[in-house]
C-alpha cells in the first residue's frame, strides 16, 4: 500500500487496485448525513445503481462457489485494505449502521438508532440487544469500544479502518448497550465510515484469543461464520442459524438462505472462466471485457454491470517529467485522444465515458466541467506545434532533437488499454511505450514517477476521495501526476471538514474545475465490476459502492 | 570405479563455484544502486540505508562480498524475494514439487515415446512407418512447444472440454502438459535412438546372432537396444535440462505452479534476489543430474570407467 | 577448388573422377536430389521472400486497429482473420517475419564469430588458451541454454535486441566446441604440419588451411542453429521479455492471443503455424545439408 500521509484530520479514501491485491473498498456514500442536527441542503442525490429488493421469497438451502481474482491476505477488518477481503467480510461482519442502496439513508444494523451533537464531535448509539458473536459471546458497547480502539492503536497498523476514524477520539461506555462516540474534529463523511465494513464489529474475545492470527479465525455477528481457510485454496464459510439483526432494507429476516459459501481466488482469467463455464463456480467476479460480450450472447448466464462510484478510472500525466510538465501538450492529450474509441477497443464498449473526476453516479458530481475538452484532432495537433512539437520525418514529433516518447505504466490486466491508447495516439506523433507490469511493480513506478503516465480509479462513494490522488501530501504515494498546487490542496482539506452539503459541493465543484483547467489528468471512463452469475443464483443484487453481492439474499433454485 | 566417481566429483566442483561467481557478478551488473536490488522501490531514509548497506555487506571488497554470498547460499540462504516478501528459499521449496512433478511426468512421456518411435522407425528403415515416426519427430523439433501447448489447450479444453485448461492438482491437469512437454524431447531422443539402433543392427555380431536362428524380437531386446541406448543416455542428462528450462514455457501455459513461472514473475517483476536465487539452484540442480547421469553411464558401459 | 579436393580425404563412398573434376556441380546434384533438403531450402527460401516483402508492403497497416472489424473469421476480408484490435492478422504476420529470421540470423552471426574467434586459437594454438577457453565454455554449458538466455535478458531487460543478444550468447559453447574440435582434428594432418615447417604465419594457415575445412559442419550448425535460435527468440518473447507492443513479433502475438482463445482460435493458431513452418523449413535443410556434407565432416566430432 502507499505510505501513510501525515496524521491528519481529513479522511482518506484509497482505491480499490482493479484486478490486483491490495484495494480499498469503497466506503458508503453518504448521501444526506444522519445526524439530525445538522444542516440538510443536499444537493440532488445521484441515481442510485441498484434496484430495491425483489420480495422476500427465496428457498432456503444450498452452497456456491464464487471466484474471485485474488485471495484476501487477511479476515482481520481491521488489518486488511483489499476489495477481496471486504467482499468475504461483508458475510462475516455487521456494522453499526448501513446504506440503503437505493434511498442511499443510513439504515439500523447493530446500532437502533443514534444522535449526536450539533458540534458534531460526539455520536451516541443505542446499540441492538440480544446480538451474539459467531463464538456465543455478547455483542455490547464494550465490544464496540475494544474494536474502534483496536483500530486506532498504533500497534494494529491498520491499512485501511484507520484512515476512516482519522477523526475518532475515544468511544465511552454509557451503559452495556449505549456507546458514545467522541471526535477530535468534525468529520462529514462520519456515517459514510461507519456503514464501511473496515469499520464492522469484531468479538474482542476472539481477537484477543487469537492474537496475530485472529486474521485467519475471524469471529463476527454476520449472516455467515467462518468454517476454514485452505491457504491458497478456498475459504468457507457456514449460515449462522441465530442471525436475525440484518438491515431492513434485505430481502428477508432471519438467516440467510445459503448453507454455505466457498470463496477462491483464481487470479488467472482464463482459468476463472473456464471454472465458470463449466459450472465449478456459480458467481465470477471480474469477467474479461471480451468474454463478458460472448458469454452474454450466448444467454446462459446472468451478466451483470455493477456500476461503481468514485474517480473514473484515470490516466495521470506525470507533470514533472517532460513533455508533461507543459500544460500545450498535456492539453493536446485532453482534446486528442479519443475516449469512446479506446473503450470500444480495450473494453468492446462495456463501460460509459467520464471526462470529470468525480463520477456521474457519485455525490457532488458537477456538470460545469462536463465536456470542457471535446475530442478535437486538430485542436490537439495545434496545441503541440503551438509548445514546439514538429512532426518528425516518421510522423513522430520532434522538438530540440528530442522525439515525443512516453512510457504509459499500467497493471498487465490492463494491457488493452494501453496498447489502444498508444494506437490512438500514433496520428498525433507521439510514441507511446507500452509498460504493463505486475501490481506491486508498477505501483511502486507510479509513485516514484517512473514513468510517464499511468492509471486507475477510485471507488469510494465519498468524492473527497480524491484528495488521494490529486493532493500534495501525496507526492510520492498516489498523486501519479506529481501535482503540487497549494490551492488545490486547500479545497480538498476545506471540503473533507465542512458538513453543509451545499458549501461542500460548491468547493468539491472548484476542485474539479482547477483540476480540469490545468488538464492533469484524463478521466475516460465510469469503473464497473463486471459479474458473471449462474442462472442458478436469484436475488444478485450489489452494493451500491463496491458493488459487492449481498449475497446474504441470495438463494438457489 | 571408485576412481572415476571421485574425478567426476571433483571436476563438478569448480563449475558449481563457476556458477555462483557468474550468478553473483551478473547481478552486479545491473544499473543502479544495488541496494535497491534488495529492498525494491520500498522508500527508505538515509540511515536506513546506510545500516542496510552495512547488513548486507555492500560496502566490502566484492570478493568479499561473493564469498559471504557463497557461504549463505550453501546454508540455504538465497536472500528475500522483494515481491513476494518471503526467503526465497521458501518460495523454491513452494514451486519446486509442480515443477518435479511435471518434469518427471514429461520423461516419462519422452522416453516412451521416444524410444517407442525410436524403435519402430530402426526396424523397418525406410519404410512408411519410418517415415511416419520421423515425421512426427520432425514436427517435435520444430514446433514451439508453447505453441503446441495452446493447441492442446484449444482442442481438448475449450473446444472438446475433456480437461481443465488450468491449475496444478491431479492428474487431469498434469496431462496436457507433460505431454507438451515432453513431446519435445521425446523427438529428439525419437531421432537418436533411431541412428544409433541402426547403426547397431548392422554391427556383425548382431547379424551373426540372426544368422543363428535368434527372432529379431529377441535380437533387438536382448542385444542390439542395451548398446545402442548408451547415447540416448547421455542425452537424458542433457535433456533434463531442456526440460526443465522447457517447464518455464509450459508453466505459463497452462497456469501451473513451479518454478519455471516463478522465475519468469521474478524477471517481470524484476525481483532480483528471486532471480539470482531461481537461477542459482535450477543451474546447481543441473550440474548434480548431469553428474549422476555420468556416473551411470560409466555403470552401463565399462568402456568409460577405464577412459 | 581443385586444391581443396585434394586437400580432402576421400569420401566414404567412393569417388569417380567426375566428381573430383567438377565437385561443387556433384554437390548441387545430390542436393537437389535429397528430397527433404531441397524441398527445405525451396520453403524457407519463400519465407525469406515473404519476410522482405513484409517489410515493404502487407494488405493492411500491421498497427492500424479496426474495432468494428475486431475478431473477424479468416475470410475475403481477412486472409487469416483479425485479432482483437481488428488488426489483419496476414499483414502482422508478413510484417513480423523478418524479426524472427532476424533473430536468428543475428544471434548465430554472433555464435559463429565468437565460435570461431574463440575456437580457432584454442584449437590450433592449444595450452593455456585452450584450457582457458574450454573452461569458460564448460561452464556456460553447464546452465540449459534457455535459463542463461532469460538471465541475460533479466539483467539487460525486455527488448528484442537483448533478445538476439541472449539467444547469440548462450550458443557460443557449442560453436566453439565445434571448431576445436574441427580444428583439432586437422591440425594433426601432414599437410598443415608442413605448412607449418615451413614457417608460414598461423593466421595465413588458419585462413588458408584450416578454415575451409571447418566449414561443412560449421555450415550445419549454423543452418540447425537459426533454426534452434527461432525457437527460442520466440520463446523469450512469448514470455513478454523480447518484442514489445505493437510490434508484431510471432512469439508475442501467440502471448497476446491467450487471452482471446475462446474468441477466434485464429489468433492462436497461425503465428504458431507461421514458427512451426520456417523453423521446420530450416531443420530440413540443416538435416538436408548434414547428410551431404556427411563426407566432409570426417574431422568433425
Amino acid at each position: 500500500m502507499s505510505k501513510r500521509s501525515s496524521p491528519n484530520l481529513i479522511t482518506r479514501r484509497r482505491f480499490i487496485k482493479i484486478g490486483g491485491t491490495g484495494a480499498v473498498a469503497v466506503l458508503a456514500v453518504a448521501c444526506a448525513p444522519a445526524a439530525p442536527a445538522a444542516p440538510t441542503a443536499a444537493p440532488a442525490a445521484p441515481k442510485p445503481t441498484t434496484a430495491p429488493a425483489a420480495s422476500g421469497a427465496g428457498k432456503p438451502g444450498g452452497q456456491i462457489r464464487y471466484a474471485m481474482n485474488n485471495e484476501p491476505d487477511s479476515l482481520d477488518p481491521a488489518k486488511t485494505a483489499q476489495a477481496s477481503a471486504f467482499n468475504v467480510m461483508m458475510n462475516l461482519y455487521d456494522t453499526l449502521i448501513w446504506q440503503d442502496p437505493v434511498d442511499l439513508k443510513y439504515k439500523s444494523g447493530l446500532a437502533e438508532s443514534w444522535e449526536s451533537t450539533p458540534d458534531g464531535l460526539t455520536h451516541t448509539f443505542k446499540l441492538r440487544k440480544g446480538v451474539k458473536f459467531h463464538d456465543g459471546t455478547p455483542f455490547n458497547a464494550e465490544a464496540v469500544k475494544a474494536n474502534f480502539d483496536r483500530i486506532v492503536d498504533p500497534a494494529t497498523k491498520s491499512p485501511q479502518a484507520a484512515s476512516k476514524l482519522a477523526a475518532y477520539q475515544s468511544t465511552t461506555v454509557v451503559d452495556e448497550f449505549t456507546a458514545k462516540i467522541t471526535l477530535k474534529t468534525q468529520f462529514a463523511a462520519f456515517y459514510d465510515a461507519l456503514s464501511q465494513t473496515w469499520l464492522a464489529i469484531a468479538s474482542p474475545t476472539a481477537q484477543k484469543k487469537f492474537g496475530d492470527d485472529y486474521g485467519r479465525n475471524p469471529v463476527g455477528t454476520g449472516p455467515m461464520m467462518f468454517k476454514e481457510w485452505v491457504a491458497k485454496d478456498r475459504i468457507v464459510v457456514v449460515k449462522n442459524p441465530d442471525y436475525n439483526w440484518g438491515p431492513p432494507f434485505w430481502n428477508h429476516t432471519g438467516p440467510a438462505y445459503l448453507d454455505q459459501i466457498t470463496f477462491v481466488g483464481i487470479s488467472e482469467n482464463g482459468a476463472r472462466l473456464t471454472a465458470f463455464e463449466s459450472g465449478e463456480i456459480q458467481v465470477m467476479e471480474t469477467v474479461p471485457e471480451g468474454d463478458f460480450d460472448r458469454l452474454k450472447k450466448s444467454g446462459k448466464y446472468q451478466m451483470v454491470v455493477a456500476r461503481t462510484p468514485g474517480s473514473p478510472m484515470t490516466i495521470f500525466m506525470n507533470t514533472e517529467k517532460a513533455p508533461f510538465n507543459d500544460i500545450n501538450v498535456r492539453k493536446a492529450i485532453m482534446h486528442g485522444l479519443n475516449r469512446t474509441e479506446l473503450i470500444n477497443a480495450a473494453f468492446f464498449g462495456l463501460y460509459s465515458p467520464a471526462d470529470t473526476p468525480i463520477a456521474d453516479n457519485t455525490l457532488y458530481h458537477s456538470k460545469k466541467a462536463v465536456g470542457m475538452y471535446p475530442y478535437d484532432m486538430e485542436k490537439a495537433k495545434k496545441y503541440l506545434e503551438d509548445a514546439g512539437w514538429k512532426p518528425g520525418p516518421d510522423g513522430v514529433r520532434v522538438k530540440n532533437g528530442e522525439k515525443l516518447v512516453v512510457d504509459f505504466v499500467d497493471l498487465t490486466t490492463y494491457e488493452p488499454k494501453v496498447v489502444a491508447t498508444q494506437a490512438l495516439l500514433k496520428p498525433l506523433g507521439i510514441t507511446v511505450n507500452v509498460k504493463a507490469l505486475d501490481q506491486a511493480t508498477r505501483v511502486a513506478m507510479g509513485h516514484k514517477g517512473d514513468g510517464h503516465m499511468f492509471s486507475t480509479a477510485l471507488l469510494d462513494s465519498d468524492p473527497g476521495a480524491i484528495q488521494l490522488v490529486y493532493h500534495s501530501r501525496n507526492l510520492g504515494g498516489f498523486d501519479w501526476s506529481r501535482i503540487k498546487d497549494a490551492e488545490l490542496d486547500k479545497l480538498l482539506d476545506d471540503q473533507a471538514k465542512e458538513p453543509d452539503t451545499t458549501k461542500r459541493a460548491a468547493l468539491l465543484e472548484q476542485a474539479v474545475m482547477k483540476i480540469m483547467e490545468n488538464a492533469w489528468s484524463f478521466p475516460i471512463y465510469n469503473f464497473a465490476r463486471l459479474f458473471g452469475v449462474s442462472p442458478k443464483v436469484k436475488n444478485f443484487r450489489t452494493h451500491p459502492i463496491g458493488s459487492y453481492p449481498y449475497l446474504y439474499e441470495v438463494s438457489l433454485e | 570405479m571408485g576412481t572415476y566417481i571421485l574425478k567426476r566429483l571433483l571436476a563438478a566442483i569448480p563449475i558449481l563455484i563457476g556458477i555462483s561467481a557468474l550468478v553473483f557478478f551478473s547481478l552486479k551488473l545491473v544499473p543502479g544502486d544495488p541496494l535497491s536490488a534488495i529492498t525494491g522501490d520500498a522508500v527508505i531514509g538515509k540511515e536506513e540505508a546506510d545500516r542496510l548497506r552495512e547488513q548486507y555487506g555492500l560496502n566490502d571488497a566484492l570478493h568479499v562480498q561473493y564469498l559471504s554470498f557463497v557461504g549463505r547460499a550453501i546454508q540455504g540462504d538465497l536472500g528475500r524475494s522483494l515481491q513476494f516478501k518471503r526467503p526465497v528459499i521458501d518460495e523454491i521449496r513452494a514451486q519446486l514439487p509442480a515443477t518435479l512433478q511435471l518434469t518427471a511426468a514429461a520423461m516419462v512421456v519422452a522416453l516412451t515415446v521416444g524410444l517407442g518411435l525410436g524403435i519402430l522407425a530402426a526396424i523397418r528403415p525406410h519404410s512408411l512407418l519410418d517415415g511416419l515416426t520421423m515425421s512426427i519427430a520432425m514436427a517435435g523439433v520444430s514446433f514451439p512447444s508453447f505453441w503446441v501447448g495452446l493447441m492442446l489447450l484449444l482442442i481438448f479444453s475449450l473446444a472438446l472440454g475433456w480437461l481443465p485448461a488450468t491449475g496444478t492438482e491431479g492428474f487431469e491437469r498434469l496431462i496436457m502438459p507433460a505431454a507438451t512437454l515432453g513431446f519435445g524431447a521425446a523427438a529428439i531422443i525419437a531421432r537418436l535412438t533411431r541412428s544409433s539402433l541402426l547403426e547397431v543392427l548392422q554391427q556383425q555380431y548382431i547379424v551373426t546372432a540372426r544368422a543363428k536362428g535368434l527372432s529379431f524380437v529377441k535380437v533387438v531386446f536382448r542385444h542390439a537396444l542395451r548398446n545402442a541406448l548408451i547415447p540416448v543416455v547421455t542425452i537424458v542428462g542433457l535433456q533434463f535440462g531442456n526440460l526443465l528450462a522447457g517447464a518455464v514455457v509450459i508453466e505459463t501455459v497452462f497456469s501451473r505452479q513451479g518454478i519455471g513461472r516463478l522465475l519468469v514473475t521474478a524477471i517481470l517483476g524484476r525481483d532480483f534476489p528471486l532471480v539470482q536465487g531461481v537461477i542459482l539452484f535450477v543451474a546447481s540442480v543441473y550440474v548434480i543430474v548431469n553428474l549422476l547421469v555420468d556416473l551411470s553411464y560409466a555403470l552401463i558401459d565399462p568402456r568409460i570407467r577405464y577412459a | 577448388m581443385r586444391e581443396r579436393a585434394a586437400a580432402l580425404p576421400m569420401p566414404r563412398t567412393g569417388v569417380d573422377s567426375a566428381l573430383a573434376a567438377n565437385p561443387a556441380r556433384a554437390l548441387l546434384r545430390r542436393f537437389m536430389r535429397n528430397r527433404s533438403a531441397f524441398a527445405g531450402s525451396v520453403l524457407f527460401g519463400l519465407i525469406v521472400l515473404l519476410a522482405l516483402v513484409g517489410t515493404r508492403a502487407t494488405p493492411y497497416d500491421p498497427v492500424q486497429m479496426d474495432i468494428p472489424n475486431r475478431l473477424a473469421e479468416p475470410g475475403l476480408a481477412h486472409l487469416l482473420g483479425s485479432d482483437h484490435y481488428g488488426r489483419d492478422i496476414f499483414s502482422r504476420l508478413l510484417a513480423g517475419a523478418h524479426l524472427s529470421l532476424l533473430i536468428g540470423l543475428i544471434s548465430v552471426s554472433l555464435a559463429v564469430s565468437s565460435g570461431l574467434l574463440l575456437g580457432l586459437p584454442a584449437g590450433y594454438f592449444g595450452g593455456w588458451v585452450d584450457m582457458l577457453v574450454m573452461r569458460v565454455m564448460d561452464l556456460m554449458l553447464s546452465f540449459p541454454s534457455v535459463l542463461l538466455a532469460l538471465g541475460i535478458v533479466a539483467i539487460a531487460g525486455p527488448s528484442l535486441f537483448n533478445v538476439m543478444l541472449a539467444v547469440g550468447i548462450a550458443s557460443v559453447p557449442s560453436y566453439t566446441r565445434l571448431v576445436r574440435a574441427s580444428v583439432l582434428g586437422i591440425r594433426g594432418l601432414p599437410y598443415i604440419e608442413a605448412a607449418r615447417a615451413l614457417g608460414s604465419a598461423p593466421l595465413r594457415i588458419i585462413t588458408r588451411h584450416v578454415i575451409p575445412n571447418i566449414l561443412a559442419p560449421l555450415i550445419v550448425l549454423a543452418t540447425l542453429g537459426t533454426a534452434g535460435a527461432i525457437l527460442t527468440g520466440a520463446a523469450l518473447s512469448f514470455l513478454g521479455l523480447g518484442a514489445q507492443q505493437p510490434t508484431p513479433e510471432w512469439g508475442a502475438m501467440l502471448s497476446e492471443a491467450r487471452n482471446y482463445m475462446r474468441l477466434g482460435w485464429w489468433l492462436t493458431v497461425f503465428p504458431g503455424l507461421a514458427i512451426a513452418i520456417t523453423v521446420l523449413s530450416l531443420n530440413q535443410l540443416g538435416d538436408g545439408l548434414r547428410d551431404l556434407l556427411d563426407p566432409y565432416m570426417r574431422n568433425s566430432p
